[in-house]
């Protein structure tokens, strides 16, 4: 099982997509979520506080998730190695790809149910065990 | 969770309503400005998040709709279509499909919309698209969607091995793109923000402008009047549904207008880079006409102030930088002599203290000479010899703005004649502002003005002296207290109270304005007290009551004219009453020349 403690942040421009997604974090089992409109607030939270999983939309203004990937990834530890689960609307191969250049730890597509979510969770907590419980 | 749901349904259709409302106007400018990646994209993302939160949510006709779209958007976005009239019939059919089948969603009527045949419409766009462009892949549909997902997780596991020989193929894909670059398609990216920023500004009249605030003037008399009879119906029926539903509403009211304020104050806002930046010019041509070497150096040009004081504060701005350079900075061997540098400093700056907008102009000149102010002024019977020898220092500097005065024995071509500093006093007054003189021999002169953010509506006490009600700017007063009779005491004939170790100078408000004192309040053994602050000066006003502080709007009276009477205005109060608004400024002037202190 997962490390429910972990502060979890959820970006998403689309308020009802940041709902739904923590709705589904929540039935998983994570308590503790926080929200970011976009890749450009995302990454001000994340400099100031305690996270310990980012579940991140692709396409955002401002800033897109990619780059907010790629900005992460520049951070010094332990922000640098924080498990980021992309949220995308089709899984093209072409951004597949880019993504795990840039460092991403597992993709999923909308729409998805907690089911897949905690899959996906589970496949970054083999490699990231900070994650686990 | 049902709960829940329709929370988080209710929510969706708003924001896609928002999103739908935001993409109609997208596709006029479209129209108007041809194909702007920008727009594309946003109309893109619209589309996409739409079809994000409704495949989670289940709308599926949504999804289909929303996806097509988005597909299309993209191929435009890309440049791998032109955007033709034809693709924008269908994309705003689009719009008001999903509008439909939103508003079907909000209604809860469970009604299906036949959308096959845009359906149909929309792939066959596509398909039109596909011939033309360069990418013949763009198969729709949900499923294929989730079937092209469910290869990708198949291939998951072995993703690794495989992402790695793909990550290489791509990079050397990019070097050979590296070695064959594409045309930069740059300029033309940026010519199309240029043009949007043209857009995003407005250019309004500005006897329009003035009329919004007018009425969000009347709209604030309007509102503190509504305040102040729910404020009263509560006490009569405290309890009553419809009392406490007026409160509510009055309570929005008032801070609504208070955001409309503040939004009409901003439009009226300008850098004052407007006025300084006529200064360095000025400057340099002055000071080389004389004969002399003078920086001038400026802080905080964009600080923004009201288009009124942008207007005003230009004269005024001038006559300070021109006695600096003509009065007071000195010739080079002069000031060489006093161990200067050689080179004179003149330093402009605005910057935001509070509600206030302060303008700061400094030299490093010779300062002025108190003394020869004093014997000027007498010269010239502005003053009497009693009132110079009791006079402090700061007052008779304040001399100097007193109509007709200027100390030099000649007035130079620059200066002129007889328009002198009284100007900048006059016209920052105008503005509800006031000036004040910081003077040090030999080191030089500093001149504050000290402007409120805005001139129509100010923060003010409200006061009863001697029967009558009056209103004070809040920005005048430091605090308010209730003091005991006994704690004031008599010092050579001047009333002092002694606050938190500060002896500070204290008057009797009814005295300075004449007005009949109310025999009973005053057998009181309290006493209310404001201390003011005008500049630097600090002193005690005693006013028989203090009512509150509420939000005028300041109305001019007139027939008065003179900015030497001490009043600012009038104003309607909450309860409906005409009621003065003093101007402590001058006030504090009149009493200190006569107390001497």
């Amino acid at each position: 099982m997962f490390n429910f403690g972990l502060k979890v942040l959820v970006v998403d421009d689309f308020p009802t997509m940041r709902r739904i997604v923590k709705n589904l974090l929540k039935q998983i089992g994570f308590e503790n979520i926080d929200e970011a409109e976009d890749g450009v607030q995302a990454l001000n939270k994340l400099k100031s506080g305690n996270y310990g999983l980012i579940v991140s939309d692709w396409n955002m203004p401002n800033m897109e998730g990619i780059d907010l990937l790629r900005n992460i990834r520049q951070e010094p530890e332990p922000l640098k190695n924080i498990p980021f689960l992309m949220v995308t609307a089709e899984a093209e191969k072409e951004k597949v790809i880019e993504a795990i250049k840039a460092g991403v730890d597992n993709y999923i597509v909308k729409p998805f149910t907690a089911e897949v979510l905690k899959e996906k969770l589970e496949k970054i907590a083999d490699k990231k065990t900070s994650l686990k419980g | 969770m049902a709960d829940e749901m329709d929370e988080i349904v209710s929510e969706f259709v708003t924001e896609a309503e928002e999103t739908l409302e935001k993409i109609d106007p997208m596709f006029v400018e479209l129209e108007t400005r041809g194909e702007d990646k920008e727009i594309l994209n946003e109309i893109f993302r619209g589309m996409h998040t739409l079809k994000g939160a409704a495949g989670f949510l289940g709308f599926q006709q949504i999804v289909d709709v929303a996806h097509r779209a988005e597909s299309i958007m993209k191929r435009l976005r890309e440049g791998e279509a032109a955007l033709t009239k034809d693709l924008m019939d269908v994309i705003l059919k689009s719009v008001d499909a999903l509008k439909l089948l939103i508003y079907h969603i909000k209604l809860k009527d469970g009604a299906e919309e036949d959308i096959s045949e845009l359906l149909t419409e929309l792939d066959n766009e596509l398909e039109t698209m596909s011939g033309a462009g360069t990418q013949p892949q763009v198969k729709t549909g949900e499923q294929q969607v989730e079937a092209k997902v469910q290869e990708e997780e198949k291939h998951e596991e072995k993703a690794e091995e495989k992402v790695k020989v793909e990550v290489e193929a791509e990079e050397r894909k990019k070097e050979a793109a590296i070695s064959q670059p594409k045309p930069e398609p740059q300029p033309s990216v940026e010519q199309i923000t240029k043009e949007k920023e043209v857009v995003s500004t407005l250019r309004v009249d500005v006897t329009r402008i003035d009329k919004v605030m007018d009425l969000a003037g009347e709209i604030v008399l309007v509102r503190n009047r509504l305040l102040n009879l729910a404020a009263k119906l509560e006490m009569s029926y405290s309890g009553d549904h419809n009392v406490e539903g007026l409160l509510e509403t009055t309570g929005f009211l008032d801070r609504v207008t208070s955001d409309l304020q503040l939004a009409v104050m901003k439009m009226r806002m300008q850098p004052i880079h407007k006025v300084f930046g006529k200064f360095p010019r000025m400057v340099r041509d002055m000071s080389r006409s004389l004969g002399k070497d003078i920086d001038l150096e400026m802080f905080g040009e964009d600080t923004e102030v009201d288009k009124t004081v942008i207007e005003n504060i230009g004269d005024p701005l001038v006559h300070i930088i021109r006695n600096s350079i003509d009065h007071a900075i000195e010739f080079a061997e002069e000031r060489l002599a006093k161990g200067k540098p050689k080179k004179g400093r003149i330093i402009m700056s605005a910057y935001q203290k509070g509600t206030l907008i302060v303008i700061e102009v400094s030299d490093d000149g010779k300062g002025i000479d108190v003394e020869a102010v004093k014997r000027k002024a007498l010269s010239k019977s502005l003053i009497t010899e009693e009132e110079a020898q009791k006079m402090t220092d700061e007052a008779a500097v304040n001399l100097i703005f007193l109509p007709g005065f200027s100390t030099k024995e000649k007035s130079t071509e620059l200066s002129g004649r007889g328009v002198g500093m009284d100007v900048v006093k006059t016209n920052v007054a105008k503005l509800n502002g006031y000036v004040e003189v910081i003077t040090k021999k030999d080191i030089g002169s500093t001149f504050r003005i000290s402007l409120p953010l805005t001139l129509a509506i100010l923060q003010a006490m409200m006061v009863k002296i001697g029967g009558e009600y009056y209103a004070i700017p809040q920005t005048m007063i430091e605090e308010t207290l209730r003091v005991k009779k006994i704690d004031i005491k008599d010092v050579t004939g001047q009333k002092v109270l002694t606050i938190r170790g500060k002896v500070l100078p204290m008057f009797d408000m009814s005295e300075v304005l004449g007005v009949r004192k109310q025999g009973k309040e005053a057998d009181f053994g309290n006493s209310y007290v404001l201390v003011a602050v005008v500049g630097d000066k600090r002193f005690c006003i005693s006013v028989d009551e203090l009512l509150g502080q509420e939000e005028v709007v300041i109305k001019t009276i007139n027939g008065i004219e003179s900015e030497e009477c001490g009043i600012l205005g009038a104003t309607i109060t909450g309860d409906g009453r005409v009621v003065l608004i003093l101007d402590f400024a001058v006030i504090s002037r009149g009493i200190f020349r006569t107390s001497g202190k």
